[in-house]
């Protein structure tokens, strides 16, 4: 007989209350062909359409076994609610950003005055709603976004990495912007029954900008985002690739319950890294989850716990390919950790 | 100004990432008497090499790096057309086609890599993103029998698969022995280059510098 709900089981291990066992949970994104097969909702319509954004995110649950619900899929959304031109995913391949929308400050006020029920950002807001009435007592409803240095390069292109460096002003006040944005948006996933919160936040990478630079364009926009998800009692969960060891302390001074880090980091190092954030991760999406058999997949998974990791999940967003076997050899694992 | 304090300049100008003041001595080099490829081998390359070992000892992080590169890029711009000129000198260490596969639009690797190639004296294709494998053969064929190296980058473990393609089409047009292969980007891994028959990959892009100079050897 179980103790707690997966909900309850989630919550409390995020927020470094006792459990029963290891929540089996995937933070980064879960959609694959072959879940798609099964439940008949495929990327790219999953994308833009609620319903079968819905449909995809709970056959992540009901097809593999993850023991969450998570939307989306991508990290296009919010860029495109903005205007900037997006390269249309396939079945297999994600969506990506190719056109950008601000260069100055005044490009800045311009985007101003937004209204959050448009665009794809709605369209998570509705699948949200749609999984929390269905599964809300039980599973996590787990909301995922960009984080606002990532969403700030989408919008301003690649300079973003040269503003923050000549330009502070208009970097400090893209950054003001983005994590405006966010915090609205998280509150209104939260609204609609988001009650786990995911900042994908890839380029805030401590290996790309390093202290000085994370430090200043990115601790207090994290920390705006963390704080008002506490109001509202949402843990928060934020996921940066790369190698992050040397920044984990940094990242976790936005008060942030759980860092996820990719196969890049050593779980060990990253565990002694941080004083009490939860650390997620870190199967190698390509390497690991998509192109070996069940039996290594264990194997890595048990190192991994062993090393220290606080909740075993990929590394990274899940590649479509990746067989479902693999994925639950992983849960697996997961499910039969003790702490 | 003697002409090592010259080439000192352009160095200092890269590392510092001063891109008016890159291009500036450029044009005083150029005035002074100095060819394209002393600027760019004695005093530019230099001052990349010491922007790839600080960007790889973590003492400076992308704003810089592509800062400097852009300082580069601005001598660059100067040199091409001298770089013309100047006979028997334009073939340099090989002919590098760099490009991002198809389906990935992800370019900073590639124009890092890129910026480092043609610091090290590769003469560059740059091919740009998202671009198909039957152009990438095409270019291939189209320089066969030069010291030919072919540079692909993918950030998106979906568009990396196409590297697969890649070599497998170079092979079936007979053109895979006239091009050495390197692949980057985020999810390349050495069990990867070998799965798919490819010559190599690097940690980062003054890495990529080192590895694409031992295959040209």
């Amino acid at each position: 007989m179980s103790e707690y709900t997966p909900k309850e089981r989630l919550s409390r291990a995020l927020t470094g209350q006792s459990v029963d066992r290891m929540p089996a949970v995937c933070v980064t994104q879960t959609g694959t062909v072959e879940q798609m097969e099964a439940c008949g909702a495929f990327w790219p319509e999953a994308n833009s359409d609620a319903e079968k954004m819905a449909t995809l995110a709970e056959a992540g649950h009901t097809v593999v076994g993850f023991e969450a619900v998570r939307v989306p899929f991508d990290i296009t959304a919010e860029a495109e609610f903005f205007g900037c031109e997006i390269k249309a995913g396939t079945k297999e391949q994600q969506p990506s950003v190719v056109g950008h929308v601000v260069k100055t400050l005044e490009d800045i006020e311009k985007l101003k005055g937004y209204n959050l029920d448009h665009g794809r950002i709605g369209v998570v807001c509705d699948a949200i709603k749609i999984l929390a009435d269905k599964y809300g007592e039980e599973l996590p409803i787990m909301g995922s976004m960009i984080g606002p240095f990532s969403l700030a390069q989408h919008i301003n292109g690649d300079e973003w990495f040269m503003a923050i460096f000549t330009d502070e002003a208009f970097g400090l006040a893209l950054m003001e912007f983005t994590t405006d944005f966010c915090v609205a948006y998280a509150q209104k996933m939260v609204e609609n029954g988001a009650d786990t919160m995911v900042i994908i936040d890839p380029t805030a990478s401590y290996q790309l900008i390093g202290a000085e630079f994370y430090e200043k364009f990115v601790v207090p926009f994290h920390k705006k985002i963390i704080d008002a998800m506490h109001e509202v009692n949402v843990p928060v969960v934020l996921h940066i690739c790369g190698d992050t060891t040397q920044g984990l302390a940094l990242m976790e001074s936005t008060g942030v319950d759980a860092i996820s880090v990719d196969q890049n980091v050593d779980a060990a190092a990253a565990v002694a890294n941080v004083e009490k954030a939860v650390i997620v991760g870190n199967l190698d999406p390509v390497n690991m989850l998509w192109n070996q058999t069940p039996e290594t997949i264990r194997e890595q998974s048990q190192k991994v716990i062993d090393a220290g990791i606080d909740l075993l999940a990929p590394g990274c967003g899940t590649v479509s390919k990746t067989p479902t076997v693999n994925l639950q050899a992983m849960i697996e694992v997961a499910k039969s950790h003790k702490y | 100004m003697s002409n090592q304090e010259m080439l000192d300049t352009l160095r200092d100008t890269v590392v510092t990432q001063n891109i008016n003041g890159c291009a500036e001595a450029t044009q005083a080099a150029l005035d002074a008497g100095l060819s394209a490829v002393e600027i760019i081998n004695d005093g530019l390359s230099p001052g990349m090499k010491i922007v790839g070992d600080k960007f790889e000892a973590a003492e400076i992080y992308l704003p810089q790096i592509m800062m400097s590169a852009k300082a580069m890029n601005a001598a660059m711009e100067l040199l091409l057309p001298v770089l013309e000129e100047e006979k028997g000198n334009t073939d340099g260490v090989g002919l590098a086609i760099t490009y991002v596969q198809e389906g990935d639009i992800h370019d900073i690797g590639h124009r890092l890599v890129t910026t480092m190639l043609e610091a090290n004296g590769f003469k560059i294709v740059d091919m740009g993103v998202d671009v198909p494998n039957e152009k990438v053969a095409e270019e291939v064929s189209k320089n066969k029998g030069k010291k030919l190296l072919l540079v692909g980058s993918a950030l998106m473990t979906t568009s990396m698969l196409g590297q697969k393609d890649t070599v497998a089409m170079l092979a079936e047009e007979g053109l895979r022995d006239s091009v050495k292969i390197m692949f980057g980007g985020a999810p390349v891994s050495d069990a990867w280059i070998t799965e798919i028959g490819a010559d190599a990959t690097a940690e980062n892009a003054a890495d990529a510098a080192r590895v694409a100079l031992s295959l040209m050897q």
